[in-house]
């Protein structure tokens, strides 16, 4: 009799365990999904190396930054080049950049800035 | 009694609830399918931006560090024993050099292209393109004699390929440009392939490089720029889960002198930018440098039987944008290619 009740009480325990340990792990993997939305996150690049992550979501008063032979404006939900030392132009040029995947290059500064995040369309462009 | 069958219910709630939460989860998974984790590494080389991307690469190594170094060092390397006109710091200085096996299938698979371009385009452009000097920035119009001049070193009849080296005779220079990122494309496709990443995108300036999927079932997506928008503009897209992939187009390297523009594709038979309707090719084929030979044919050749004839001969497809904003696709892409700016007419072939 006490064995047969002490198996049945296991059961349960493991039932119960399992089904919760299973709900946490649904409810932590749909609020990941959930919060997958429009956060645009964006990089600064210089010769191959990020030397700046903004989430442009948070960002409220715009500011400049000063990298020297560049100058990366940024804004809520925009980043782009307000000036460079390049003859050209180009990076200045591409305007500003407000989607994911959305990238503009400073060839002669070595200087990238990027946009990503999680509605993209398209994973890259030829040109 | 009572307490067993209470516990009983509640243990049986909580495992319907469970499976019911599974059940949801699973449906968002599969619906948004959870995309493969990203890593890239950014670098420059001929010119111009090189971006390595893997998806779903669960080592802790830094390939895609490794092929940006790798890319790097060998467009370095390139401008030492080749002139390349799509970037200014060439240091060739004349002489013939060896080139590996790679190299050598490349060029000579180029100058066959070329050489069914009616000498529109050619791999001794050399004289002339550095004539032209587009990379300087100093964008002048080089006097007519000059070009006339250049014109005469252009032959691609002077280049000799021998087993383990090109030279060239007659003064005339070979110009790397025009396959230089085709083929890094195909260079770094070959390390990926040997450091088994089965998921990647590489891009050298426009040349693409396309493997595998960035999420189950989803393919890479390769946009074609929108000619008459910023880099970032697309027209449409191509799926595709192995493709390499060059863009010819006349919106790249273009100044303006006296109401007049000038963009970088020569025709090697005037000495001047190519002139016609075309704004844009892009052609999607197996190997990267033929990709970035026969985008660059295909424009100087302009649409028409001749471009469909080669690109057929060569199992490639390939995307034409005009100046009114046609589009036209060669009959391989009709299921594949989408457009997503509808201020562009599509037709395919």
């Amino acid at each position: 009799m006490d064995v047969r009740m002490k198996i049945r009480f296991i059961k349960k325990a493991d039932v119960i365990i399992i089904a919760v340990l299973l709900l946490i792990a649904a409810v932590l993997l749909l609020t990941k999904f959930l919060n997958t939305d429009n956060k645009l996150t964006a990089r600064v690049i210089r010769n191959g190396e990020v030397v700046e992550t903004i989430d442009l979501s948070q960002v409220e008063k715009g500011y400049t930054i000063d990298l020297g032979n560049a100058k990366i404006m940024v804004e809520k939900n925009c980043i782009s080049f307000a000036d460079a030392d390049c003859p050209d132009k180009l990076c200045v040029k591409c305007g500003r950049l407000t989607h994911a995947g959305d990238t503009a290059v400073c060839v002669p500064t070595r200087t990238v800035i990027t946009v990503s995040g999680s509605k993209k369309t398209v994973d890259v462009i030829s040109y | 009694m009572k307490k067993s069958k209470k516990s009983k219910i509640i243990i049986s709630t909580v495992a319907v609830i469970a499976v019911i939460a599974l059940a949801v989860v699973g449906f968002f998974v599969y619906k948004n399918k959870m995309p493969y984790e990203e890593k890239s590494a950014i670098g420059f080389t001929m010119g111009s931006v090189v971006t390595v991307k893997s998806f779903g690469n669960k080592n802790a190594d830094s390939v895609e560090k490794d092929v940006v170094d790798a890319l790097e060092s060998y467009g370095s390397s390139l401008s030492d024993k080749a002139f390349d006109s799509s970037c200014l710091s060439s240091k060739f200085n004349g002489d013939s050099q060896a080139f590996d096996a790679d190299e050598i299938e490349a060029i000579s698979k180029a100058k066959e292209i070329y050489s069914k371009t009616d000498g529109k385009a050619a791999l001794t452009v050399g004289a002339l393109s550095s004539l032209w000097n587009f990379n300087s920035g100093k964008n002048t119009v080089p006097e007519k004699e000059k070009i006339e001049a250049a014109l005469k070193l252009v032959d691609d009849e002077n280049i000799i390929i021998n087993s383990d080296g090109i030279s060239v005779s007659g003064g005339s220079i070979l110009d790397v440009g025009s396959i230089g990122k085709g083929f890094a494309c195909d260079r770094a496709a070959k390390m990926l392939d040997e450091n088994g990443i089965e998921n990647a995108v590489v891009a050298v300036g426009g040349s693409i490089y396309a493997k595998g999927h960035t999420a189950p079932g989803r393919t890479i997506r390769v946009g074609i720029r929108n000619p008459f928008g910023n880099e970032n503009e697309y027209l449409g897209y191509i799926p595709t889960d192995n493709a390499f992939i060059s863009t010819s187009g006349n919106y790249e390297k273009v100044f303006e002198k006296d109401g007049k523009k000038y963009h970088h594709l020569l025709d090697c038979t005037t000495g001047y930018p190519v002139e016609g309707e075309l704004v844009s090719v892009t052609v999607i084929c197996d190997n990267g440098a033929k990709s970035d030979a026969l985008s660059t044919a295909c424009f100087v050749m302009g649409y028409g039987n001749e471009v469909l004839k080669l690109l057929k001969e060569e199992n490639a497809q390939a995307v034409f944008v005009f100046s009114n904003m046609d589009v036209i696709t060669t009959p391989g892409l009709v299921n594949s290619f989408h457009l997503t700016d509808n201020s562009f007419t599509w037709t395919y072939v």
